[in-house]
């Protein structure tokens, strides 16, 4: 059953609409990730469900119940911030604490709860501190305590994680996702990170200018991208211009000479369109191994070394620049830059984009 | 690399410091002659004795405690519902809240006593206690300059409205923010409000001497015209009033949350 859906949201600030046509169905114990670049509405969506923004159209409901028109602090939910937002007067524990007092927890069973929650968080023994005695992590930890303590019916993110260093942020995304899987919170978690959502999430909403372009599981979101935009949002991607010569076999020409994509294209022959894949779906051919797919023949224009990866650009015939992932393997050899390599690709690795 | 010694500014400093110490000095070894021939505390004794003092000064304290209590009350909630909601409004507010210093307080009396006065719909004045209630309500106007710049600037150092939707994420509703939250995080701005509030309470004299009230500053104004050491042992001891309250305003300003200004060991132990 859902636990939180979403109904055709609209949200308009004057005259700009920044959320359109908005919907969305949760599951219970559910982690969907809304994942977008800046400005495209991600934070208004959440706000809408925490209830901070009142939708212009569409309702909200929770677990069965429309809660459009309740106030936020009737609504249940956690909410964790960019900015940890603890409150500062309140020690660890108070904060913890504050959500249950709220809602008249007697306090022998308050005191067990904050306990239970610091351990939650791998923060036992820090009950007295204050939030300025704590470092970034630590806090955002508190916050996340503080936001489950009063069992939610749904959490609610929005970054909790952009303010931390990048070894802070990995190994807290993945206790965030531990805990919510553990307790089974039904959790929206907005993120302009690409990597954290596709680590995190069951479901990924891809957003673009207020708008859901895509809602898949991480695999489905970069692996069959439903729009141009997701494609090219999502990775990195070769584009290559193409003309449909054979719609029912996808034959087509292209800069690098005519390509078999052996499905059936759903457009009319003569149809301009782009072709898509991922620097990774090209494989370096050794030296007189047999062809793969489809193989065209280059030569390395640079070289990136990226620890588990070596990124390298070829030009290819007819002005052609393609981007190329290889794994690092101990005691691989990788070519250099100036020489000439030949370059393979399977049909079903290229993605037809209109 | 040594600042450079610059005769300039150091006239202007030596200057300043001989303006604001040489009369100070001057009425301090004033206050010090009452007995001919030698250098006593009689004045001060004298003044300590005088059982108008006390009087005067125990309900100044009161009506200033009042008005502090009212001030807060008033300025807190409002501050923090303009930063939050009406942040256009902001500088209206703030412009009403510096009238107090263009308005002379003499106007603001006047204008008590037609609108309650025993002919009004609501006689304040006829009794002791509405009397006391429209002093304290004046010295709530005369402070509220001081008491919303301190709350207001103790609200622009931390996020308020993060920390409204943070609380009211985990349920609590407006009056629990304000009272749990926003209070105890603006408390060294409050206190520095408070206090300016009770300096000026203090000194007032024309809101209580048209109300004909027996605080402080018209007893201070009696005394001067009838004495001529005891005011001028009021005057010091008045600074050294004002300057404890200044320092004790920057101990509460600097105090960080949980700390206690004075370790009371009396107190019960504070939970873990
Ligand atoms: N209160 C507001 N008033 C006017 N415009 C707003 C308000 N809140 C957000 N916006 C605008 O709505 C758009 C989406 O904002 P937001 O949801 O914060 O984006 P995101 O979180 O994806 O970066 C932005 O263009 C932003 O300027
Ligand atoms: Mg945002």
């Amino acid at each position: 059953m859902s636990l939180l859906t979403l109904r055709t949201l609209q949200k308009s600030f004057g005259a700009t609409t920044v959320v359109k046509n908005f919907d969305l169905t949760m599951g219970n114990a559910e982690f969907i990730s809304l994942l977008g670049p800046s400005g495209c509405g991600k934070t208004t969506v959440l706000r809408m469900v925490a209830g901070f923004e009142t939708p212009s159209v569409g309702a909200i409901e929770i677990d069965g119940q429309d809660v459009t028109a309740l106030r936020p602090n009737q609504r249940k939910i956690g909410m964790m911030f960019q900015s940890y937002a603890l409150f500062p007067n309140l020690n660890v524990a108070g904060n913890v604490a504050f959500g249950l007092k709220v809602s008249g927890v007697p306090s022998g069973e308050i005191t067990r709860r904050v306990d239970e929650m610091l351990a939650m968080v791998g923060l036992t023994g820090f009950g007295a501190r204050y939030p300025y005695q704590l470092s970034g992590g630590q806090q955002q930890r508190v916050a996340l305590a503080r936001a489950i303590a009063p069992r939610p019916r749904v959490l609610l993110l929005d970054e909790p994680l952009s303010a931390l260093d990048a070894k802070i942020r990995v190994a807290l995304r993945g206790e965030i996702r531990a805990i919510q899987r553990e307790l089974g919170i039904t959790t929206l978690f907005v993120t302009h990170d690409q990597e954290e959502a596709m680590a995190m999430s069951d479901r990924v909403v891809v957003m673009n200018g207020g708008r859901a372009e895509q809602v898949g599981t991480p695999d489905q979101i970069y692996n069959r991208p439903a729009s141009r935009f997701v494609a090219e949002f999502i990775g990195a991607l070769n584009l290559l211009p193409a003309t449909l010569r054979d719609a029912a076999s996808g034959v087509v020409d292209t800069a690098l000479g005519t390509l078999t994509l052996n499905r059936v294209v759903p457009q009319s022959n003569g149809a301009a369109l782009t072709l898509a894949f991922r620097p990774e779906s090209l494989r370096l051919l050794p030296e007189g191994s047999p062809d793969a797919g489809q193989t065209f023949t280059g030569r390395l224009v640079t070289r990136e070394f990226l620890g588990a990866i070596v990124r390298f650009r070829a030009e290819i015939a007819g002005g052609v620049t393609l981007g190329i992932d290889c794994f690092n393997r101990t005691g691989e050899v990788l070519p250099d830059v100036g020489q000439e390599v030949r370059l393979g690709i399977l049909p079903q690795e290229i993605l037809v984009l209109q | 690399m040594t600042p450079r010694f610059r005769i300039g500014p150091a006239i202007i400093t030596l200057a300043a410091i001989l303006y604001f110490f040489v009369p100070l000095y001057a009425a301090f070894q004033f206050s010090l002659q009452m007995k001919r021939g030698e250098l006593s505390f009689a004045a001060y004794a004298s003044v300590f004795q005088d059982g108008v003092f006390v009087n005067a000064l125990v309900f100044s304290i009161l009506a200033s405690a009042a008005a502090i209590v009212f001030g807060a009350l008033l300025v807190v909630p409002t501050a923090y519902w303009v930063r939050l909601r009406l942040p256009k409004l902001r500088p209206v507010v703030e412009f009403i809240s510096l009238l107090p210093l263009i308005i002379p307080s003499v106007v603001l009396v006047f204008g008590q006593i037609r609108m309650f006065g025993s002919s009004s719909f609501l006689p304040l004045t006829t009794s002791d206690w509405g009397t006391n209630l429209l002093l304290v309500i004046g010295y709530v106007v005369l402070s509220l300059p001081y008491m919303f710049r301190a709350v207001d600037n103790g609200m622009a150092a931390i996020d308020i409205a993060t920390l409204t939707e943070a609380a009211e994420s985990l349920g609590a509703s407006r009056a629990r923010i304000v009272f749990t939250i926003i209070f105890p995080n603006i408390r060294a701005a409050v206190v520095s409000g408070a206090f300016l509030t009770f300096s000026i309470c203090l000194g007032e004299f024309a809101i209580a001497s048209l109300l004909n009230r027996s605080a402080f500053g018209p007893y201070m104004v009696q005394l001067g015209q009838d004495r001529a050491y005891e005011p001028a042992a009021l005057a010091i001891m008045s600074f050294a009033l004002t300057w404890l309250l200044m320092a004790l305003m920057q101990a509460f300003a600097t105090m960080k949350p949980g700390q206690r200004l004075f370790r009371l060991t009396l107190s019960k132990k504070s939970q873990a």
